[in-house]
């Protein structure tokens, strides 16, 4: 902590919170990767590869956005001098569990405490109805903005990005950008090292842009991809989806559209069923991976245990090596496409190992500390 | 009949005709590209993933294996054009096959190319004056120079200046390729240390073995430095893909190792990049019509003006029924190919004082050598090559064999034997290996392949040639390409003489040599009592050659036909020899100089 920070203590707070803020962004944003991986994998290797192809390309389609995410937020984070903590243990999402922990509650909004009426468990599934009712639940906005006197709702990601917007706005009218904004731009992430991933990745404040300006972009960039709705946008009953249907839509409205088996068309309402062309969708052709999986299950044979756990660890090496990526190492996130393939083999492999109970074997995403679990 | 008139008509929605089109709309011209390949095509609404589906679900991973076949615009398939046979696309007449082919279909034949970016040499546009063979290019490599720069950022090439200075090749001062190299592969490390300072003897001449990086046409990390095109400053590149679906918007090469016959993630340029772009930024102004077959130009009879573009619009792929259309262009451009552009030339009867029209037809005649090394290479992981043995493309012995450059294969025994799904056939059914036995030694045999081929340059020869006749046609009743083919001694001595070079580099990298001819390959053939294979190197070249005067070439060195003040013929037909590199970089290079002589006379043919 600089001198400026114990001088000024409240300042201080404010930016602790600021990069807890931040922080919970990024494990949002991490937390959906292996939930829609695992229903991705799941559909893998299926029949001919026609079989729900629809359906795999829109969750691929989600999963590359929810990486220009993570790499967003951790782009925003850094320019405000914070560190990203995919290294953490007490930081990687753990499942079954919550999209927003209660520790997120911990963090205020300009002083106000964060609000979370609805909670969104989270669960390791396979592709099924109920799995992409899920993501659908994940991706949504959820109700109208209710007020609720002294306290900022969280209760979808969007919201939760509306308050970090507000947050970021008054450390800077506070405290001016400068004294905010005083990350090592080295320490972001740059269009060259990854684009053509759902969307232009942008630095903050690295360039001769205003950083504010620039966070603020990158935080809308986010909720539209997701909710598809800008914060402070009112969206009014039989309003057409935003977007280009057909070519390129909101999360939530790809999945509504696998659970419609259904193409939205141009002047469908947000709020009604896709109207478009069929969407063949074949509910039973996924492997029947398991529930949850958890690799200390004594039930579970003891080499698919094993391969359970030599997954994570290389999981967990991918998330340091990012992590890495994320603290002035931008060059690491071309050879962590390796470990990006290697997963997906040794995913798939498990998906198609039969417990014979019926399912096949499954990853559980667990972090493993450096040098445990060997 | 129904009839329309627009600025230009383009015939062709290849990588020629797509840099066409983009400049001529640039200009503020309406353009309407006709592209006999059908309608259902890579920037259709999930086409690309279609054809993602038809590749993986077919057995036979040929360059077209991706593209649907199109009894109603037929493209030749290298399964059919192995022997002098009238069994597919092309009639050959032999004595020898010609063995490259091409895709009628949106984006050509970049949907399958490799993407290899590499200039030609000063000398291969004066191989007469030089070495006395074949004949001189009206033009000099300094000439081509700042268009060579344009057409490495119209394709997105990513490599090094400093590799390429070679032969005489220059770049202008400023300058950079739009991205960073792409990294070499696993082999070309091992030959990098291997080859350091390792020569080949022929007669005075002392030639390097070394290889040298190979520039290619795919995304990789774009230069955050500006760099000066042609006399422009150019910042960032922005890598693309083409389509306005974000996540298809073109990634980073990520080793699918599929490039021939396509790039899953868009990684390597295509035309539809250039094509998808254009149309995205000027819809009013750029055309695209599909499933549209051209079946002649109607030129006036007094100045030989092209007045119509005659096509047939097909119902669709298979279907024999179609509508015939008349279109009429200011400017009119054939960009179909060299084999296509000279069907077309020959069934319109145009004006040839020079009698070139359809002859020359070239290819580089590619002979493989491999071999087994003492090492895990690493093969099937990245690019189909990365590195080339760029030394022989030049020397005095050219005077009497052929130049050629050598491709370092990155896919294993792939071409050569039809690995990897050969050798488990070998060991599975030869050696009755199973399991985890059969596992092992797959790995490790397929780990050690190694693969150099010989990219042999071959004279233009006015008996090599395409024709027409009336008894031989397709489904829709367009002329089938006859074709008359040999390869001469000139190339076949190139060949011998590369063989010899790649036992020399297999014996300095420890590498075992394996490589065995089959004598019964329509491939073959023998002179003086040595037989070697060549194949196809897809390079289609030389069909309607640029010339100095109308009696030496079909057009002038702006690709204008001698005698159809408005018609242009683009592509690697322009090309009077077809030098000691790929094609692709050198045509699109005199395609955007062509289009800029279009814009300047535009005016005039008002």
């Amino acid at each position: 902590m600089s001198p400026t920070d114990c001088d000024d203590p409240e300042f201080a707070a404010r930016m602790a919170n600021l990069h807890g803020l931040l922080q919970m962004a990024m494990r949002v944003e991490l937390t959906t990767i292996p939930l829609y991986l695992q229903a991705y994998f799941s559909l893998l290797d299926i029949g001919d590869g026609t079989v729900n192809q629809p359906a795999r390309e829109a969750i691929r389609s989600v999963l590359v956005e929810e990486m220009l995410h993570l790499t967003l937020a951790a782009n925003i984070l850094s320019a405000v001098g914070g560190r990203p903590m995919l290294d953490h243990h007490a930081f990687v999402p753990r499942y079954p569990g919550m999209l927003f922990p209660d520790k997120a509650l911990d963090y205020t909004v300009t002083g106000h405490r964060l609000l979370r009426d609805h909670r969104i468990p989270v669960r390791l599934r396979r592709f099924d109805r109920d799995q992409v009712a899920l993501f659908e639940d994940i991706e949504a906005q959820h109700s109208a903005k209710k007020i609720v006197e002294g306290a900022i709702q969280i209760d979808s990601i969007g919201r939760f990005y509306a308050g970090l917007e507000l947050e970021l706005q008054d450390v800077v009218a506070t405290y001016g950008r400068k004294r905010v904004f005083r990350g090592d731009p080295a320490h972001q992430v740059g269009g060259e090292y990854y684009y053509a991933a759902g969307g232009q990745l942008t630095t903050i404040g690295a360039g001769v842009g205003e950083p504010l300006a620039e966070a603020l972009d990158a935080i809308r960039l986010i909720t539209e991809e997701g909710e598809g709705l800008e914060e402070g946008h009112d969206i009014f009953d039989g309003e057409a989806i935003p977007g280009h249907p057909g070519a390129d839509i909101a999360h939530v409205f790809k999945f509504r559209e696998i659970l419609a088996g259904r193409r939205y068309r141009p002047g469908d309402a947000w709020d009604g069923p896709p109207t478009g062309e069929e969407m063949a969708v074949d509910w039973d052709a996924a492997w029947p991976s398991i529930d949850d999986p958890d690799p200390d299950d004594p039930k579970l044979p003891h080499d698919i245990a094993e391969a359970m756990r030599a997954f994570d660890r290389r999981y967990s090496d991918l998330l340091r090596q990012i992590n890495r990526a994320f603290m002035g190492a931008p060059h690491l996130l071309r050879e962590a496409v390796h470990g990006m393939f290697e997963l997906e083999n040794m995913g798939l492999a498990l998906m198609r190992t039969p417990l014979g109970n019926g399912r096949t074997a499954a990853p559980a995403w667990r972090f493993v500390p450096e040098g445990c679990g060997a | 009949m129904s009839f329309e008139q627009v600025d230009a008509v383009i015939v062709g929605g290849g990588i020629a005709g797509a840099l066409t089109a983009q400049r001529l709309v640039e200009a503020g011209m309406k353009v309407v590209v006709l592209e006999a390949g059908a309608d259902d095509n890579g920037l259709s609404d999930g086409g690309w993933e279609r054809y993602l589906e038809h590749f993986h679900r077919n057995p036979f991973k040929t360059p077209n294996a991706p593209y649907p076949p199109n009894p109603s615009a037929p493209s030749p398939s290298v399964l059919d054009v192995g022997a002098p046979a009238e069994s597919g696309y092309f009639h050959q007449r032999g004595p020898n096959p010609f063995r490259s082919n091409y895709t009628r279909a949106l984006g050509g034949t970049t949907l399958h190319w490799l993407g290899t970016s590499l200039r030609l040499t000063p000398a291969d546009f004066e191989l007469y004056t030089r070495y006395g063979r074949g004949v001189d290019w009206p033009i000099a490599y300094d000439d081509l120079e700042p268009w060579y720069a344009r057409a490495e950022w119209a394709i997105g090439v990513s490599g090094e200046v400093a590799d390429q200075k070679m032969h005489g090749i220059t770049f202008a001062d400023g300058y950079q390729y739009p991205m960073a190299p792409i990294p070499i592969s696993w082999l070309d490390r091992m030959l990098v240390e291997r080859l350091r300072g390792k020569h080949f003897e022929i007669g005075e001449e002392t030639i390097s073995l070394e290889p040298t990086p190979t520039p290619q046409g795919r995304n990789s990390i774009p230069r955050t430095e500006p760099a000066d095109v042609a006399g422009r400053r150019r910042l960032v590149y922005e890598p693309r893909g083409g389509s306005v679906e974000m996540v298809w918007r073109g990634q980073r090469c990520e080793g699918n190792s599929s490039c021939i016959p396509i790039c899953p993630v868009k990684a390597k340029y295509s035309a539809l990049k250039t094509l998808g772009e254009t149309r995205e930024r000027h819809p009013l102004l750029l055309d695209i019509r599909t499933q549209s077959v051209v079946s002649r130009l109607e030129c006036d009879p007094d100045d030989g003006r092209v007045t119509s573009v005659v096509y047939k619009r097909y119902a669709g792929p298979g279907d024999r029924s179609f509508d015939e259309r008349r279109i009429a262009g200011r400017i009119v451009v054939l960009a179909a190919s060299a084999v296509e552009n000279a069907k077309l030339g020959l069934a319109s009867n145009l004006r040839d004082a020079s009698n070139q029209l359809g002859r020359n037809l070239m290819d580089h005649p590619f002979v493989l050598s491999w071999g087994a090394a003492d090492q895990a290479v690493g093969p099937f992981r990245g690019p189909g090559s990365t590195s080339g043995i760029e030394t022989f493309r030049d020397g005095a012995f050219r005077a009497e064999r052929a130049g050629f450059r050598a491709e370092i294969g990155n896919w294993g025994w792939n071409l050569a034997a039809g690995s990897p799904a050969s050798d488990v056939v070998r060991m599975a059914r030869g050696q009755g290996l199973r399991g985890e036995a059969l596992r092992a030694r797959l790995r490790s045999e397929v780990q050690r392949q190694v693969r150099l081929g010989a990219v042999t340059e071959q004279l233009p020869s006015p008996e090599n040639r395409v024709t027409i006749r009336p008894d031989i046609r397709d489904a829709l009743g367009e002329p089938r390409p006859v074709i008359d083919y040999h390869i001469d001694d000139y190339a076949f001595a190139g060949m011998a003489l590369a063989r010899d070079v790649f036992s020399a580099v297999f014996d300095h990298a420890d590498i075992a040599e394996v490589t065995e001819d089959d004598p019964h390959n329509p491939g073959w053939v023998e002179r003086d009592g040595r037989g070697l294979v060549y194949w196809g190197s897809g390079h289609l070249v030389g069909t309607h050659r640029m010339g100095a005067d109308s009696t030496k070439g079909v057009t002038d060195d702006s690709c204008r036909a001698f005698g159809h003040p408005n018609l242009w013929m683009v592509g690697a037909g322009a090309m009077p020899t077809i030098g000691t590199c790929n094609p692709t970089l050198t045509l699109a290079a005199l395609t955007l100089r062509a289009a800029e002589d279009m814009v300047a006379k535009a005016g005039a043919l008002g």
